[in-house]
């Protein structure tokens, strides 16, 4: 494994700016996930180092040797994508085996057949190493195809969203086994995807980006409560941190404030302004209000078993409100 | 607007039954959701509502008048599909318009028709765009909006959310949501999204395998699931189910769970055998003591709160905790479990023993 470091990396697309002068380091060991909305150049970043784009500008080093111009496959990556492709008519055992019998890697097969056991084990599919890929399920064929990286010991594993085509709770399981296979593998692991679930419970650093400009890094729990920018902070959080003008709850404020930026879990009920109820979502563990405070929306947790209906007033505070200036930088 | 009754209504395919009898009551006004897994039989409960599919056996009433039989035309229903189908040679205005002018309404009562629909949606600035050019939003509200002008007594939407990406997908929601809120105009709506059923819904029915598993408020079915099913399919993560062996009297209001004793709702039945303990992620206390323990294999950090993975004596478990409270991977911490919230199951059957917590929901079936 190896630290990956980019320096002042740009790449266009004809007129489209895709990454911008971008600072990365990737620790060894660490897994990083980059997050973004579609467009922001999580996975143009994820190709560039991989090889399979060419940047314009900047450097690109792993394990402290640059690599712009070498080859994928002499950078020594190993890339999940999110459409698994598997050999249909190789078994399982066979399709993870490939990428060992590659004539650069070249194994010994009792080395493949002790790679491939181990992979399958730590993946909880060692049961179906003699079956087809075909006779798989969704979340197993994914499960083989980051097996097929897994088995290699690369610099780094590159993973471009390899969760986002399976459902919710095959997903919630493979956010914890990857976790559990980075720790165990000690790897390093860039990972993209636009899912803030996946961002905060996997992730040792997470990278926001915002149109192909890297905007924070730092970890799960910084980029949550010490967003720099309001952009940040409306990536984490979920329902989203609601984005005021200030003075609207009455809080005080640094001059140069234009926004302050509240989580839903920070609005105090019982005093403060009016607000009217417009809303009220019952989600089980908790509800969600939907308030209206002189024409503006808000949103704020309450009691699951709330009786609170439509058309009532209640009286809110700010708690803990962060402040962004005009340009939507955090003020400290 | 319309109240809907569903009486028995059983549907096959050949040898295939996509719904077995099923009986549920859509509310005037309602916004009402079929929620479940792929296969389950709940689009084809809505095909059969909208008259795209004739019940096999059973009846449906609108607003009092058994409709079961009858042809889409003489239901007065619109059907909102997930694919928004919309006239890709004709511009917005005439998509909008083209079910009232074939209805045979005048011009001038079309125009004033579509002007108060396209205010509603708030795309009066594209009524002369051609479609082909729209956005996935507008092109939604165009969809919403053909619905909408031949003021239907109900509408019925299969989906229409699950083409959007998330974000989209969740503004979109809302402002469906409150479109229903300004209109009134009875609604039913298919997911197999829960948390688009939770949020959006006055009440949900749960189906699993062409049967009704559980039909109520969301807040009730999440809080007195009726099956193992249902219990598991709403919430994320979903209820924890601890197996055990026990057996309890009617009114006892305790079980013994790996050793220890563990308040429950006064149970109204009495049952034994092998049993699951159900309990939700969020009704769970970590602490230092406590006989009942667990090892922490995991933890996983979502801002405010934490989810947190325990191996127990019964079983896996997902705690939700605050995340300032410290948990490491590899310790051993003691559980505790709100006694109240508890729903014990049957395993074989998977269905909820009747208790004083679920009681009032599970008698009315």
């Amino acid at each position: 494994m190896a630290e990956v470091v980019l320096q002042g990396v740009s790449k266009s697309f004809g007129a489209t700016e895709a990454v911008l002068d971008m600072d990365l380091t990737v620790p060894d060991g660490a897994f990083v996930v980059l997050l973004g909305p579609t467009g922001a150049g999580k996975t143009t970043t994820l190709r560039l180092i991989a090889g399979l784009e060419k940047a314009d500008k900047g450097t690109i080093r792993i394990g402290g040797r640059e690599v712009n111009a070498e080859t994928p496959a002499q950078r020594d990556v190993a890339m999940v994508f999110q459409q698994y492709s598997l050999y249909p008519h190789l078994k399982v055992r066979d399709n993870l085996a490939f990428p060992l019998r590659s004539p650069i890697l070249n194994t010994p097969e009792d080395e493949i057949t002790r790679k491939v056991q181990s992979v399958a084990e730590v993946l909880g599919i060692d049961h179906k190493l003699d079956n087809k890929a075909t006779e798989l399920s969704g979340g197993e064929m994914q499960r083989v195809s980051i097996g097929r990286a897994l088995v290699r010991d690369p610099a780094i594993y590159l993973m471009d969203e390899p969760l986002s085509s399976l459902d919710a709770k095959l997903r919630a399981d493979l956010r914890v086994e990857l976790k559990r296979i980075h720790a165990e593998l000690a790897a390093t692991l860039l990972y993209v995807t636009h899912d803030q679930i996946e961002a905060m419970t996997m992730a040792t650093h997470v990278g926001v980006l915002d149109e192909g400009r890297l905007v924070q890094f730092g970890t799960p729990r910084e980029i949550y409560e010490e967003p720099k920018t309001a952009y940040v902070a409306a990536r984490l959080g979920q329902p989203r941190i609601n984005l005021l003008p200030v003075g609207l709850l009455g809080e005080e404020a640094p001059a140069s404030a234009s926004q302050i930026g509240l989580r839903p879990e920070h609005i105090r009920q019982g005093e403060g302004r009016e607000a009217s109820v417009t809303r009220v979502e019952h989600l089980g563990d908790q509800t969600r209000l939907h308030l209206k405070l002189a024409d503006h929306d808000v949103i704020t947790l309450t009691d699951a078993h709330s009786t609170l209906a439509p058309g009532e007033t209640i009286r809110i505070s700010a708690q803990n409100p962060i402040f962004f200036d005009a340009s939507g930088a955090r003020i400290t | 607007m319309a109240e809907i009754v569903i009486k028995n209504v059983r549907k096959e395919f050949g040898d295939f039954v996509a719904v077995k009898e099923s009986s549920f009551t859509i509310e005037d006004g309602e916004f009402f959701m079929l929620l479940g897994p792929s296969g389950c039989g709940k689009t084809t409960t809505l095909r059969m509502i909208a008259g795209l599919e004739l019940p096999t056996s059973g009846e449906i009433y609108l607003d009092g008048e058994e409709i079961g039989q009858r042809p889409p035309s003489e239901r007065d229903i619109a059907f909102v599909f997930q694919m928004f189908a919309l006239y890709p040679h004709m511009n917005v205005y005439k998509n909008l318009s083209y079910p009232l002018v074939s209805q045979g309404m005048p011009r001038a009562k079309v125009r004033e028709k579509v002007d108060e629909v396209a205010g509603i949606l708030g795309i009066r600035d594209i009524l002369k765009k051609p479609v082909g050019g729209l956005s996935g939003g507008d092109r939604q509200r165009v969809a919403l909006g053909r619905a909408i002008v031949r003021e239907p007594k109900a509408f019925m939407m299969d989906e229409p959310l699950g083409a959007l990406d998330a974000e989209f997908r969740e503004h979109m929601a809302e402002e469906l949501r409150a479109l229903h809120d300004r209109m009134g105009a009875t609604t039913v709506y298919v997911t197999h999204d829960q948390l688009e059923a939770m949020q959006m819904g006055d009440k949900i029915v749960v189906m699993n395998n062409a049967v009704v598993e559980q039909f109520g408020k969301p807040q009730d079915i999440y809080d007195m699931p009726a099956t193992m099913f249902v219990a598991n399919f709403i919430g994320s993560p979903s209820m924890n189910f601890l197996e055990f062996q026990g057996s309890y009297a009617a009114n006892s209001d305790r079980v013994e769970l790996g050793g220890e004793v563990m308040p429950v709702p006064q149970m109204r039945e009495a049952a034994s055998g092998d049993l699951v303990f159900g309990v939700r992620p969020e009704h769970i206390r970590l602490s230092d003591a406590g006989g009942y323990r667990g090892e922490v294999v995991a933890t996983e950090y979502l801002g405010t709160t934490q989810i947190v993975t325990l191996k127990t004596p019964n079983g896996d478990l997902k705690a939700r905790i605050g995340s300032e409270q410290v948990a490491k991977v590899g310790e051993t911490v003691g559980l505790s479990f709100l006694g109240e919230t508890v729903t014990l199951f049957d395993r074989a059957s998977g269905r909820a023993l009747r208790s004083s917590l679920n009681e009032g929901v599970l008698g009315h079936g």
